[in-house]
């Protein structure tokens, strides 16, 4: 699975560099001063590494925690996400780390207690308020959990916290260290969907809609709270049957009460993301689709997407209350 | 494929597994060159390095992928073994190259330093080039990374240190690795395959754009719609039905965007 290990010097003995080494004994390793030196250049093609990616162990030393922006939470007022990794095992079309990286290496930051220190001082700043981490934005936060242990450690840190909530973002069916850990009132682990068909199409490598909510279940019944999210949404044929068959399907093995929030977010990517995408896939049809540029981003038009928003909007309320849904806007608007 | 070798008997069996035949306008470096692969012919150490790397740019049509092939000296590795650079240094150069590890084939890996005289004490178990680094830092600023590889075979170590240097050994060296030299060929001409806009649909372009006088942003626009439509999966005679019906740019244009839009949602 990993054939290239690349590592920071300064990281060389770390407990867990070692534990790398020593799960991967065939692989090539290849010291290097900063991670920087190979995930940082440009002339890098995102889409031959994909083929391949190798593994970049490193020592996060700059900003570990990032304010969300306010149109993107789940209720609370203090929100924030975390990397301790960049790029993901999935393949999905629409991601933005295609345009937003210029290497699709895995980009491990293998200091996760310097994370969750960081974590606890930002927390600590909200006397008596929650606060709301959000793991997953630059990578998937269980895919690769055989490999990171990231989940494990999070979860032993978030146990002994109060008013600091976490959300593991996911398309994984890892889901095995939840499943053998006692359920926390404050971790959500939120599942991202698009119906199966178009999955199929622009999701490669993601685990079948059906595992994912065999998944959910598991992790329902042992007492998790769970989240829903559909985003980014995407305009297809047949739209209103197939996000009613997705939402049906999830309804009908999971109980409104396992559910934490369900939240909606339109099909959105900054313009430059967007442009480096379309080059490096020029036949791939989503983006040959009806989009348009508004403001900074691109997103189909205006009056398309609220309308697929809409239908997802009254498709959901069959099955939820109003104050479990929520939408993500994006920044601009 | 672009080769780049310092010398002629490095070149030597690459020119004739390829059948490569020697350019005639090329005064500056030698080009052998066939449809399909080149070889540049640079001499020794990195100035001509980097000079032959930006020269074989100077012709548009050799936008393919770079193999460095050459003789090293190493570390630790047995002489007449091949290894695939995995880290270039130079002792005085503060950028440190990393080829991109792209290739599926079970060649040993090994880091390699660039030195501006012959190796001949082998401090560390690494590679020892002339040429390596200079090729990257040109190489790097004209084609994706991915498609810059070398590949070194070991000429001397500290069992066998360098003392004289033979043009047969050299010959022979290369000559021992050129299965695998062609393997490794053939998967960088797959990626950069892969990289290129279809043949098919740059045709079509191009003959639509003979049709008519389009101005340079209609043009772009056309060859955005021909991708467009695809990837949206309007077949080729169709595409060229409708820009044969138009009877000028803007009609053509507005009628490929007419033809496009009812497809343009994924199914």
């Amino acid at each position: 699975m990993i054939d290239t290990i690349y590592f920071e010097e300064k990281v060389a003995e770390h407990p867990r560099t070692i534990s790398f080494f020593k799960r991967f004994p065939q692989a090539d390793r290849i010291p290097c001063s900063h991670y920087k030196e190979i995930f940082n250049p440009s002339g890098q093609n995102f889409r031959l590494q994909k083929k391949k990616p190798a593994l970049i162990l490193a020592k996060n030393t700059g900003k570990l925690i990032h304010s969300v922006p306010a149109t993107y939470g789940i209720g609370g007022d203090n929100n924030y996400y975390f990397s301790h990794m960049l790029n993901c095992l999935y393949d999905c079309r629409y991601c933005f780390l295609q345009g937003m990286y210029p290497s699709a290496h895995y980009l491990l930051f293998i200091n996760y207690e310097d994370f969750f220190e960081e974590i606890k001082k930002v927390s600590a700043e909200k006397t008596n308020q929650p606060s709301w981490f959000f793991s997953g934005y630059d990578c998937d936060s269980l895919a690769l959990e055989n490999l990171t242990g990231f989940a494990n450690s999070a979860l032993s840190f978030f146990k002994n916290q109060n008013q600091t909530y976490l959300e593991l973002r996911t398309k994984s069916v890892a889901t095995q260290i939840l499943e053998k850990t006692e359920p926390l009132t404050n971790v959500v682990t939120a599942f991202s969907f698009t119906p199966q068909e178009i999955s199929d199409i622009i999701e490669k490598d993601v685990p079948t809609v059906s595992a994912r909510i065999r998944s959910m279940k598991k992790l329902a019944e042992r007492g998790w709270k769970l989240g829903i999210r559909l985003d980014p949404i995407i305009d297809c044929h047949n739209f209103k049957n197939r996000y009613q068959s997705l939402i049906s399907e999830i309804f009908s093995n999971i109980q409104e009460d396992s559910i934490h929030s369900v939240s909606l977010g339109p099909f959105r990517l900054p313009d430059p993301f967007f442009k480096r995408m379309e080059k490096l896939y020029p036949d791939e049809p989503l983006f040959a689709s009806n989009l348009e540029k508004r403001g900074r981003s691109v997103s189909y038009p205006k009056d398309i997407e609220n309308q697929r928003i809409q239908t997802c909007n009254e498709l959901l309320l069959e099955y939820i209350p109003n104050q479990k849904l929520f939408h993500c806007h994006p920044t601009e608007e | 494929m672009n080769f780049i070798v310092a010398l002629q008997a490095e070149a030597m069996p690459l020119i004739d597994r390829f059948n490569l035949v020697k350019r005639s306008d090329t005064r500056v470096f030698p080009i052998f060159e066939n449809k399909d692969h080149r070889v540049i012919i640079s001499g020794i150490g990195r100035i001509n390095a980097a000079a032959a790397t930006g020269y074989l740019y100077r012709f548009e049509e050799y936008s393919q992928g770079i193999v460095n092939i050459g003789i090293a000296g190493h570390g630790e590795l047995s002489t007449g073994t091949s290894f695939l650079a995995n880290r270039v240094l130079h002792s005085e150069e503060k950028t440190v190259y990393y080829p991109p590890p792209i290739l599926e084939h079970p060649i040993t890996t090994s880091a390699l330093q660039t030195c501006d005289t012959p190796e001949k004490l082998y401090p560390h178990p690494i590679g020892y080039d002339m040429e390596a680094h200079a090729i990257c830092s040109i190489a790097y600023r004209l084609i994706t990374r991915e498609l810059v590889q070398i590949i070194k075979i070991v000429s001397d170590n500290p069992s066998n240190p360098l003392e004289s240097f033979s043009k047969k050994t050299a010959t022979n060296l290369i000559a021992s690795q050129l299965t695998l030299i062609e393997e490794i060929v053939e998967q960088m001409d797959d990626l950069s395959n892969k990289l290129s806009p279809d043949p098919i649909i740059l045709e079509l372009i191009q003959q639509i754009r003979s049709k008519f006088h389009f101005s340079s942003t209609q043009s772009h626009q056309l060859e955005k719609l021909v991708k467009q439509a695809n990837a949206l999966g309007l077949e080729i005679t169709k595409i060229s039905s409708i820009a044969d019906s138009a009877d000028n740019a803007k009609n053509c244009i507005n009628s490929l965007r007419q033809n496009l839009e009812p497809i343009r949602r994924l199914s």
